[in-house]
């Protein structure tokens, strides 16, 4: 019943208290999966996601009885989604207190102990090549490349221009290009 | 799928293919996989953790400093405790008895032990009601039968003679109390003259009056 009701309705239902519950987690169902894998590929363990999963849909309950209806819920709740993702990883560096490249190879290191992991495989080689790439261009290049995100959409969710995006998912390629043809 | 969202799509596919040939080659599905069922369970997971979250902020609002010492444990235990911790379970251990098996039973034993006692005491009354008015009728068959209809007939005519004499006795005393009480002195003169003195002295002396005067 709830689930075929778009985002404006279900945004309302959840300012109603009797509702609140039934309508989140239609929210949640029809968000999670798009999300997760968003959060995933950031991360690269299933845990890591997990705990960030969580923290998103936590503040997506806190905030969403303030949620201005004019904007779209589902660029709302990517917005949490990348913001949680940079916060986590954010929060794991200054623990082990490592740089940007030691960063990098961790996540690599934690790739390599996944399930079915082989690096000669090209569905592994992109993701070992997406991991090379800056935080801020790796977003960029997993909205776009993998979730098909327009830029406008995609400008809403992180808050950056059109243009500074597009150079960002440009030089984002090329380096996985360069990366692939090399390995 | 809206034409606009179409056109969006084909444009990214080809915004890619422009960039880069070999990466618009490259397989876009996840090598990541995710535990069977996660996505069905995650929205409780998630429900239950948002029930967490508020009664720690909840805490949080109250005092700070006891939310900051909910996840401090004071105590101690010593080094690898539960890497060697063992539980020794005896060899000969006494057969398990289940509480709802006792209490069953001890339950049917008292209602079983209370259906008696008043099976008894209902049994005993009515028996003993039973054997005495069975001796009582026993008794007067017996006695009917070694008495003949005879001897019960003139017993029961001798009983109703001696009521009837106790009554004329007990007349006669009442009437002999009045006569004395009526008689006069000569009268009872005349009647003492005509009892011998012999007589009158035995009586004295029967009734300890010995030391009274001849009337005589």
């Amino acid at each position: 019943m709830l689930a075929e009701l778009d985002d404006n309705e279900l945004v309302r239902l959840f300012k109603d208290d009797q509702q609140r519950e039934k309508a989140f987690t239609s929210i949640v169902k029809k968000y999670q999966e798009k999300i997760y894998w968003q959060v995933r590929r950031m991360v690269i363990t299933h845990q890591d996601a997990d705990d960030v999963m969580q923290n998103i849909f936590i503040k997506a309950w806190n905030g969403l009885s303030n949620f201005r209806e004019d904007a779209k819920l589902y660029t709302w709740i990517y917005r949490i989604a990348v913001n949680e993702s940079l916060t986590y990883l954010e929060q794991q560096k200054r623990r082990s207190s490592v740089s940007f490249d030691d960063v990098s190879e961790s996540l690599e290191n934690k790739m390599q102990t996944e399930k079915d992991f082989d690096e000669n495989k090209a569905i592994w080689k992109l993701q070992l090549a997406v991991q090379q790439l800056p935080e801020k261009q790796r977003i960029v290049f997993n909205l776009r490349y993998f979730d098909e995100m327009p830029y406008e959409e995609m400008g809403q969710v992180l808050d950056t221009s059109v243009g500074a995006l597009k150079a960002s998912y440009h030089h984002a390629v090329k380096k996985i290009e360069e990366y692939i043809l090399n390995h | 799928m809206s034409n606009y969202r179409m056109h969006s799509i084909d444009n990214i596919s080809e915004e890619l293919t422009s960039l880069s040939q070999h990466v618009a080659q490259l397989p876009k599905n996840t090598p990541f996989t995710v535990p069977i069922g996660y996505f069905d369970n995650f929205p409780v997971r998630l429900m239950d953790a948002i029930q967490n979250e508020a009664s720690e902020r909840e805490l949080f609002e109250l005092s700070p400093l006891l939310k900051e010492l909910r996840h401090e444990n004071p105590y101690t235990l010593p080094d690898g405790y539960f890497n060697h911790l063992t539980v020794e379970i005896p060899k000969h251990q006494a057969p398990v008895v289940g509480m709802y098996t006792i209490r069953s039973w001890a339950k049917y034993a008292a209602a079983a032990c209370l259906l008696g006692i008043i099976a008894t005491v209902f049994f005993v009354s009515k028996t003993e009601n039973e054997t005495s008015l069975a001796l009582q009728s026993k008794e007067t068959e017996s006695l009917q039968n070694k008495v003949s209809p005879d001897a019960i007939a003139m017993y029961l005519e001798e009983m109703d003679n001696l009521s009837v004499v106790e009554t004329t006795e007990n007349e006669q005393v009442e009437t002999g109390s009045n006569l004395l009480v009526d008689m006069s002195s000569e009268t009872i003169e005349e009647i003492l003259q005509e009892i011998p003195d012999k007589d009158i002295s035995l009586y004295m002396d029967q009734d300890g009056l010995g030391d009274v005067h001849s009337l005589n």
